[in-house]
Order: C-alpha cells, then structure tokens, then sequence
C-alpha cells in the first residue's frame, strides 16, 4: 500500500542472498512452490532473485502406492513448470533482501531487527456483547528491547508457536499426527529428471523433489521413533532405505486386499485417462499422462537428515479487531501437499489485495469489518484444506487399505492433493465433471470433497 | 433574529428557510431518538446493524470520490492540485457529511484527505461520533462535528454570504465553511428518515459552492425494497434495527432526481448500488439484491 508506514520484526534476519550464492550444498530444507506461489513472490518482486540463484522448475510429477498398483504421472509439455523447489534460506534471504531494500528507499518500511514481540494489546475483544462501542483504539506493540509502536494493524506472522497469536488471546486446535518429517538433500545417480516423486508408502509419504542437476531433496513422514532411527544411520544406509522404499512391493497381504476390491486398477486407469483430458483441455502447461517410471537411485545423502513433528493446527479466527494472522501463525497442515508455506504466501497475497481495496474506499485497514473479508476468505478455503489433507491422510494412514475405500479413491486423492498447486482449476473441473462412469463417481467423491479448496486458493483472477 | 435577513441572496438558502417556516424543520423527533438509543453501537463492527454500514464504504467512498473529483474537473480546478494525490484523493476537499451519525462515512471520507464537518441532529451521535473520531490521530484533526440541521446551517452560510450586518460571528461548522460553500455535500442513506425531503434537498444544495457536488445514497422504493428492506433487513438479518425505515419515506430515483432540479442542480444518472446477503458485501452497478442507490447532482458555476 502506498503511503503504509510498515514495521517489521524481525529476531533473526538472514544473510544476504550474496552470501549464498556460493554454497554449493542444498539447504536441508526445501519447498515445493506452486506458480501461483511464484507469480505472488513476482509481484513482490522477490521472485527474480530467486530463480535468479536456485530455485529449479519441475516440469513432471509421478505419485503411486506402495500396495496396488495405482500411479499418476504427467509432465508438462516444455513449456512452463508445475512447480518449483526452492530452499528455505534462499526464499528467506531473497525476501529479506527485498526488505533490506525497501527500508532503506523512502518506502515507509522500518526493520527492527535483532528483537522479537514483547507485549502486544488490542482494543478490547467481546464476541456477541453487543453494550458499550468498542472504541477501535490502536494496538500498542512493544519489543523485547524496549521499543513501542502504536499501529493501525498487527500482522502476526511469525509461525506455528506464534507469540502474538497468543499474546492476542486467539484460540487454537491443533491435532498431532504422531509423525515426523525426515528430511535430507540427496544426490542420484544420474540426473534428477526435473521430477517430482510421492510414493505413499504403509507409514506415510516419502516425496523426492528435484534441486539442480543430480542434487534433490526428501521428505519422509513416519513415526516418531522410526524418524529417530532413521535420523541416526549412516548416510549410506539411510539412502538404501530410501531406495528400498521407492522399490519395494506390497506384501502378499496387500496385494490380497488389493484384488479383493475387484476393478480398483480399472477404475483407477479410467479415472487417469479422464484426469488427463480434462486436464489437457484446460491446463497451460499439462499436455500428457505418461507411462510410470522409476525413480533414480540415490547414491549419497549430503550432509545430514533432520527432522520436525508434524501435526495439523488452526487459530480459531484468523482476524480480530487491529488484528491479522498469516501463514502458520494462522494455520498447519501436514505437508504431505506440499502446501504449508504456499497457504501462507496465499494468506499473505489475499490480506494485501483486502487492505488495499479497503484503504482505496478510507476504510480504517484494522477494522474488524475489513479484516473480516480476509477471516472469511482464507479460513473457509484453508479449513477445506486442512479437512482434505486430514481425510487423506487417514485414507493412507498406517496399515494400508481400510475396508470400503478402493485403491483408485485413494490414488486419485493423492493426485488430486498433490497437484493442488498448479492444476487447481483443471483438477476441481475434473472432479466437477458430469461424467457418469464408475471411476468419474469415485474419484468425483473425493474430488467434490476437495474442490472447495481446490477451486480458488490462490489468486485465481489476478 | 430577523427570518427577513436570512432570505434572499443565496436562492437555495432562501428556499430552504422558506420551507423551514412552513414545516419548523427537516427534523424527525422519533427518528433522532431511534439512533441516540443506538449511538453507541455506530462502533460495534460486530452488530448487524452497523456492520453493514461500515462496509458499505466500500461502495459509497469511492462514489463519493469520483464525484467529488469530476466536479473539480468540470470546475477547471484540476491539474497541479491533483497529481500525486493517488492516497488522498481528497486532499484539500471540503465535505459537509449530513446525518452523519457515528461518524463511520466521515471518518472514511478524511482518511482518503478530505476536510470533512459532520452534521447531525442528535447530540448522543455527534458525541459518540467526536469520541471516536480522536482515536486516530490521521484523521482526528481533519474531522468535527457538530449537533445542528443542515436547514439551520444553510440560513447561516446565506447570513454570511450577505454578510455586512452578520448577527454573531460564524462558528462550529458554519466556520469551518469555506467561502462559497463546500466543495462536496453528502448524505447517505439519510433522505429516507427525514419529514420533508424536499426542504432537506434544498438545505443541502444551499450548502454546496457553485460548481460543487451533492452526493446521496438511499433507499429506493420498489416492491423488492419493501420485502427487502422492510422485512428481510429488520426482521430476519437484523441487518438494520426493527423501526430503522418507513417504507412510504422511500424515494424512487426519478423522485430524487426531481427533487435536486428543484433545488437548482443537474442531477447525474442514478447508480445501483447491490448488497450481497451471502458476503454480506456491498458492489456497485447491480448485484444480487439492489435496493439501495447513490444520485448525485452538480451545482451549476453560474
Ligand atoms: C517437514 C516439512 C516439510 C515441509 N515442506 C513444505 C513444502 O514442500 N512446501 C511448502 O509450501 N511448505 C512446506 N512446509 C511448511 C512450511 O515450512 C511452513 O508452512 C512455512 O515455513 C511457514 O512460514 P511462516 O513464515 O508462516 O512461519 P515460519 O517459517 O515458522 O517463520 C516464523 C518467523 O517468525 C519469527 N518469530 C517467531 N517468534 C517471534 C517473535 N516473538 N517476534 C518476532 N518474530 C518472531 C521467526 O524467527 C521466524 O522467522 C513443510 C514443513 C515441514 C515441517
């Protein structure tokens, strides 16, 4: 917003992007980028710098199961990407850099860096009292070192165990999935093929998304202690097991569920050739199904593996009065999608475009009435969300099939889920699709149940 | 005080004053006790009620603003001034914001730059309005407010404009008046609880400088404003409190029209204005339920 005088806190800024260009491992941790996520970072002008220094394009996406035999693979045609991975120190130092340079520039951005949230107080919160006039009183912010701001509006943006979510009195749920993410950068044994991989295995998902040439990066969702011992291999037998996990077949078990639910491959096929069409009638950049195909071996995992506890968590409202939540201050979600940090950049690009229509119109940008279109933008779309992932992850949660949901839902689901990002629209006209086919019905019922967030998360009409 | 010397040379003031006579004033004393009970909530975004107003800036501000800066174009008063005004459009626009209850359009009209006196006829809004008003210190001294009707303010700018033998010396809002008139008079959604609309249309123009614009927004009467209005807004939504409107006060945009070429102006085409039930948002230009619309009328330089 023009004219904005904008403070930003910040405890720990990072190094300039500089300073990165020379590393030559991958950051341990990485994020698939949808080009809606792209086109916001663009609009910030962030997004030049990035690819600019690494932040390589896939142009192919493979998702299967370990039991059965459903997969879904599609490429784009040359043109265009379905996705980017980019790490997390260089998307942070590129934003960073862009704020480095704004503050300095007459833009009204001031930094305070090196110290956090200290106290925050908002005007007074009182659902349904409807006596006495809330009197909209600017929110009074003071930092650790002693500083106090008063402003018209407190963007919370500071992650999961967000400080001024709770200095604010803002309730949350959370649900622990009793899982961690392992995470490592790989190298293969050949090039990386600019694909990204999901195999939804017993335990969880393991993804490998492609870096630049041989160099890609994993993230493995399993239990607690399973994330411990795998954490504590050599590399050398981490990436066997990675290996064996991308190869490895159902058991007899599952392949005897597998053929007990009759037709479940067919319907699958059916269900894949209709995704396909219909997303070569509409997508810009998907043109084809492809044949499955293998993975590359890894051959060496590259530094070491980390990993982080992943659990589902919300704030109950994601806007008070002088008050706004973004990203996973306001909300997390499992990151089997890949989409926690591209919900944050949508919160964040939806909350920009609200302050801005208000500001044009003199509204007050911490009003609650404005800051109510972003509550009801965002939370319905990332509760839809939330609620999809949670589904699917039950579906493919330990122990493989549960009675009553044939592989081809649960393969379509995956699909479906992973290509939120770029096939958004493709995939919610799909699974909108009248077509009256067993397979369109069976993956039609997951799809209906995802289109809500399917439809419009990210700047569909920009 | 001499009614003599009010009349005369402003014709709208005059005409105004005459209608005054005839009729005391444009005043409701129901409809002024209806929103003192209510001045406390004009803040409480929460309320049904008031929320719904807050978020008709939406529509109403940028209206309002357009207006205001096609009637400067019209006046040859635009280039040097304008540029660079693209987060205060109205930066050095005076506007008379009549029936301004809280505050809630006022406070929006200077936060976009405008120097804006309030006017309404109940002392609990004007109090509740000044309150609020402070909170913010970007618009705090670009705001005032003050308990009078537009009718007595009209007779006051006319005294003044005829000036030699002034009575007492201008204050309050008559003061902050800039010679000629305000460049911009708004009433929003106000015509509809007023006794005689036509006096009121009057009183408003007499306020105007030439060359300035009247913008209003209210309620017309059709049979969709009447089941809307009426009953889904008081009785289901609660989006207005029940006794708020007086569907027989509802003027058609024909009739307000014609009641702005009464009052010597040229009145521009009517815009619908649409509320969404559903989003509870407020869009221009049709939607899915109009009821309400924004009229404005341009006083001529000569
Ligand atoms: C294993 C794993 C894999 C993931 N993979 C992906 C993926 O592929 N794609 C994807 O989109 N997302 C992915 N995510 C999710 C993603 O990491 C998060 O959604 C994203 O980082 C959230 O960004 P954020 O800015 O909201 O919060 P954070 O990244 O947590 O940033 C919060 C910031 O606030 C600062 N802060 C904290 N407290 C204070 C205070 N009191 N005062 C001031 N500042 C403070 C912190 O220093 C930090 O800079 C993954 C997550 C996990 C766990």
């Amino acid at each position: 917003m023009p004219g904005a005088r904008i403070g930003v806190v910040e405890p720990n800024p990072p190094p300039e992007l500089d300073e990165l260009r020379s590393l030559v491992d991958p950051d341990i941790r990485v994020f698939a980028i949808t080009p809606a996520s792209g086109r916001i970072l663009d609009s910030c002008r962030v997004w030049e710098d990035i690819a600019d220094v690494r932040a390589p394009a896939f142009t192919r996406m493979q998702v299967w199961e370990s039991v059965g035999s459903g997969y879904v693979r599609f490429g784009s045609d040359g043109q265009g990407a379905l996705g980017f991975v980019a790490e997390n120190r260089v998307l942070g130092s590129a934003v960073y850099d862009r704020l480095r340079a704004l503050a300095t520039g007459a833009s009204g951005l001031r930094l305070f860096e090196g110290t956090t949230l200290k106290s925050l107080s908002l005007p007074p919160h009182s659902p349904g009292a409807a006596l006495g006039s809330p009197p909209q009183e600017l929110a009074r912010v003071e930092t650790a070192d002693g500083r106090v701001v008063r402003a018209r509006l407190v963007v919370g943006a500071d992650g999961g165990g967000s400080v001024t979510r709770s200095l604010a009195g803002v309730g949350s749920w959370a649900k622990d999935y009793e899982q961690h993410g392992v995470v490592a950068s790989v190298r293969l044994a050949g090039d990386n093929q600019r694909t990204a991989w999901q195999r939804f295995l017993p335990a969880g998902p393991l993804a490998l998304l492609p870096l630049w040439n041989d160099m890609s990066s994993i993230v493995w969702s399993v239990p607690p202690a399973e994330a411990a011992r795998l954490k504590a291999l050599p590399g050398p037998d981490l990436a066997a097991e990675i290996n064996a996990a991308f190869a490895q077949q159902g058991s007899a078990q599952d392949a005897a569920a597998a053929a007990s639910q009759g037709g479940a491959v067919d319907l699958f096929t059916k269900g894949a050739v209709k995704l396909s069409r219909a997303m070569q009638g509409a997508a810009h950049t998907v043109t084809r199904a492809e044949p499955m195909g293998t993975p590359p071996l890894v051959t060496e995992v590259v530094g070491g593996a980390a990993s982080f506890p992943l659990r589902m968590a919300g704030a109950n409202e994601y806007a008070r009065s002088r008050l706004a939540l973004v990203g996973d201050a306001a909300h997390t979600v499992h990151p089997l999608a890949g989409q926690g940090l591209n919900l944050g950049l949508g919160d964040a690009d939806a909350l920009a475009r609200t302050l801005a229509r208000g500001a044009e119109a003199g509204r007050d940008v911490g009003s609650l009435s404005l800051l109510r279109e972003y509550d009801g933008e965002r939370r319905a779309q990332v509760q839809g969300m939330q609620t999809a992932l949670d589904v699917i992850k039950a579906v493919f949660a330990a122990g493989g099939h549960r009675p009553g949901v044939p592989s081809a839902v649960r393969t379509a689901g995956m699909s479906a889920i992973h290509a939120l990002g770029p096939l958004k629209n493709e995939m919610a006209a799909f699974a909108m699709g009248s077509d009256s086919s067993a397979a369109a019905k069976v993956v039609g019922s997951v799809g209906a149940f995802l289109s809500p967030s399917l439809s419009t998360p990210f700047g569909s009409g920009r | 005080m001499l009614r003599a010397k009010r009349v005369a040379i402003n014709a709208m003031a005059s005409r105004a004053v005459a209608l005054r006579a005839a009729s005391t004033s444009t005043q409701n004393p129901d409809e002024i006790s209806k929103f003192s009970k209510l001045a406390r909530l004009w803040w409480d975004e929460d309320s049904a009620a008031f929320g719904a107003l807050h978020r008709m800036n939406q529509v109403r501000v940028p209206i309002v603003v357009e207006a205001a800066i096609a009637a400067e174009a019209a006046r040859g008063d635009v280039p040097t001034a304008r540029s660079g005004r693209t987060i205060r459009p109205l930066a050095r626009t005076s506007v008379l914001d009549v029936g301004s209850g809280g505050g809630i359009l006022a406070e929006a009209l200077a936060r976009v730059g405008a120097i804006v006196t309030g006017l309404d006829a109940s002392a609990e809004n004007v109090a509740a309005a000044s309150a609020h008003s402070v909170i913010d210190p970007d618009i705090a001294e670009r705001v005032f407010y003050e308990k009078l009707l537009v009718e007595d303010l009209a007779a006051q700018l006319a005294g003044a404009v005829e000036g030699s033998v002034a009575e007492e010396p201008l204050s309050g809002a008559a003061a902050r008046a800039p010679a000629g008139g305000f460049d911009v008079v708004v009433s929003s959604e106000v015509i509809e609880h007023v006794n005689s609309p036509a006096m009121f249309v009057a009183a408003l123009a007499a306020c105007l400088r030439p060359g300035g614009v009247l913008v209003m927004t209210t309620i017309t009467r059709t049979a969709l404003s009447y089941a809307g209005a009426i009953f889904a807004a008081e009785q289901l939504a609660g989006l207005v409190p029940p006794g708020t409107h007086d569907f027989a006060k509802f003027l058609r945009p024909d009739e307000l029209s014609g009641l702005m070429v009464d009052a010597g102006l040229v009145p521009a085409l009517p815009e619908p204005i649409a509320y969404n039930p559903i989003t509870g948002r407020w869009s221009r230009g049709g939607g899915r339920v109009v009821m309400q619309y924004a009229l404005s009328g341009t006083k001529p330089l000569q």
